[in-house]
């Protein structure tokens, strides 16, 4: 390890988790030397959500309560994590994606703090940063371990990656879940880790809007299809299967019920296609408790991927029966919370 | 062990994009180009996404892409002859412009 008292170079090489620590609890200025630094180690490109959670945690970040946003451009390129372009408390810039980014990030934060008290993805108060404007036409957003990449959409099938609020949220859970759970990103435990990104997500989004579950659309990234699109959005939880319909993307492939469920090794084990399942679970747990999804049903998922007995490789029953024990725990036996939960997993076919 | 292979005019390259935020069939569908059907920027693209050196599917992060690309002595082969995935990450821009002409295959 490097202990001369000298600004480090790239020729003084420390240890990822060294690294790790600088970006959680640097100054801006620490912060993106240590993401230089993981990139020109090529660490980055190579970075997984656990590798960075699974280090050991860094003493809490900022204060609790607050978000520590930092947002940079690529301007197009592929460099990370390119020009700091808004920090945490600067007013609004003329980059529409660089202000949906800072107010994502901040939506989610605020989220989970005012909901959950979770002090931000690892609840340590990791500070959240963010490039906007990555690559060329890039049709994709992304949580790398250490920070959201957005693209700008190739102007065809998709807009910016900015504008969906519940993608962001999405992209953060990522985070969250890891931390948590560590679902493996395969098969069932794969299809509920997306699942639960869509989950809260959505309720981040509902929450901004101030939506009960009759109100919110249920759609993950409803802005993001242009109009040269025949459908709606990325996904629907209320709905699975219905999203969209079109020449280009093809049909949306989600199903609503295990029956239905797809076998295959694409898309990591139909990660983002049998999501559907548990995705609807939620939507029929929260539409039968009725208000805000949020309160209850937001709940006993949040409890559920905190539950030290979710096992890695879960799969829907598993998760489904630690979601009614959580019910019951929370509401009790005979609540309504709970009739709510055995229902909808009954509903979808998963057995409890 | 590096070594791009030989590109013969015959040849075609497979190219599949693999996981991202959503899965949509239409995008995830392999496509292919036969070498001699690119004009000459297709050819030089053709040349950037053979550089990569062989190497095993790694599993990405939630809602990373990757592209696989393979590349076919001949249309009837079935066994390609060379293979690699390449984090989006990583890609260079030709991948994308190549997948995007590229005519996807059928089933």
């Amino acid at each position: 390890m490097c202990k001369q008292r000298h600004r480090h170079s790239i020729f003084c090489i420390l240890p990822p988790h060294m690294l790790d620590k600088v970006m959680r609890n640097g100054s801006a200025d620490q912060r993106e030397w240590a993401l230089n630094n993981m990139q020109v180690n090529q660490t980055m490109h190579s970075f997984r959500v656990g590798e960075m959670l699974q280090a050991p945690k860094a003493m809490g970040g900022g204060t609790p309560g607050l978000a520590q946003r930092t947002i940079y451009t690529a301007d197009s390129g592929m460099e990370l994590p390119g020009k700091l372009v808004r920090s945490e408390g600067d007013g609004p810039t003329d980059d529409v994606s660089t202000n949906e980014a800072y107010d994502g990030l901040g939506a989610t934060y605020d989220f989970f703090w005012q909901i959950f008290q979770r002090n931000s993805i690892d609840d340590e108060g990791m500070p959240l940063t963010a490039t906007v404007h990555f690559g060329k036409r890039f049709d994709n957003a992304f949580w790398t371990g250490a920070q959201m990449i957005f693209g700008d959409g190739d102007g065809q099938l998709f807009k910016r990656f900015t504008i969906s609020l519940d993608v962001i949220g999405h992209e953060l859970t990522h985070g969250v879940t890891q931390d948590e759970a560590g679902l493996v990103y395969m098969n069932q435990s794969g299809a509920l880790n997306e699942s639960l990104s869509d989950v809260f997500g959505l309720l981040v989004k509902q929450y901004a809007l101030k939506q009960d579950v009759t109100q919110a659309d249920w759609l993950i990234g409803a802005a993001l299809l242009t109009d040269k699109v025949q459908g709606r959005a990325l996904r629907s939880m209320s709905a699975p299967g219905t999203a969209y319909d079109d020449p280009m993307l093809g049909k949306d492939p989600q199903p609503g019920h295990t029956k239905d469920f797809v076998r295959t090794m694409a898309d990591n084990g139909g990660v983002h296609i049998n999501s559907g399942i548990p995705n609807r679970a939620f939507y029929l747990t929260a539409s039968a408790i009725g208000g805000n999804a949020w309160a209850q049903a937001g709940h006993i998922w949040y409890d559920t991927v905190r539950d030290k007995r979710l096992k890695k490789n879960a799969g829907f029953s598993a998760f489904a029966k630690l979601t009614l024990a959580n019910a019951v725990g929370a509401y009790g036996p005979t609540s309504v919370e709970a009739k709510a939960v055995r229902e909808a997993w009954n509903t979808v076919g998963v057995k409890l | 062990m590096v070594t791009p292979p030989i590109l013969n005019p015959n040849g075609v390259l497979k190219i599949t994009r693999e996981g991202g935020l959503f899965y949509a069939p239409g995008l995830a569908a392999p496509r292919t180009m036969m070498l001699s059907a690119c004009n000459a920027d297709q050819q030089m693209q053709f040349a950037a996404c053979m550089k990569y050196p062989p190497q095993k599917k790694t599993s990405a992060g939630p809602d990373q892409r990757s592209w696989h690309l393979q590349w076919f002595e001949s249309i009837d082969d079935t066994t390609p002859s060379w293979q690699t995935w390449v984090n989006e990450f990583d890609a260079d821009e030709a991948i994308a412009a190549l997948w995007a002409v590229a005519t996807p295959e059928t089933k």
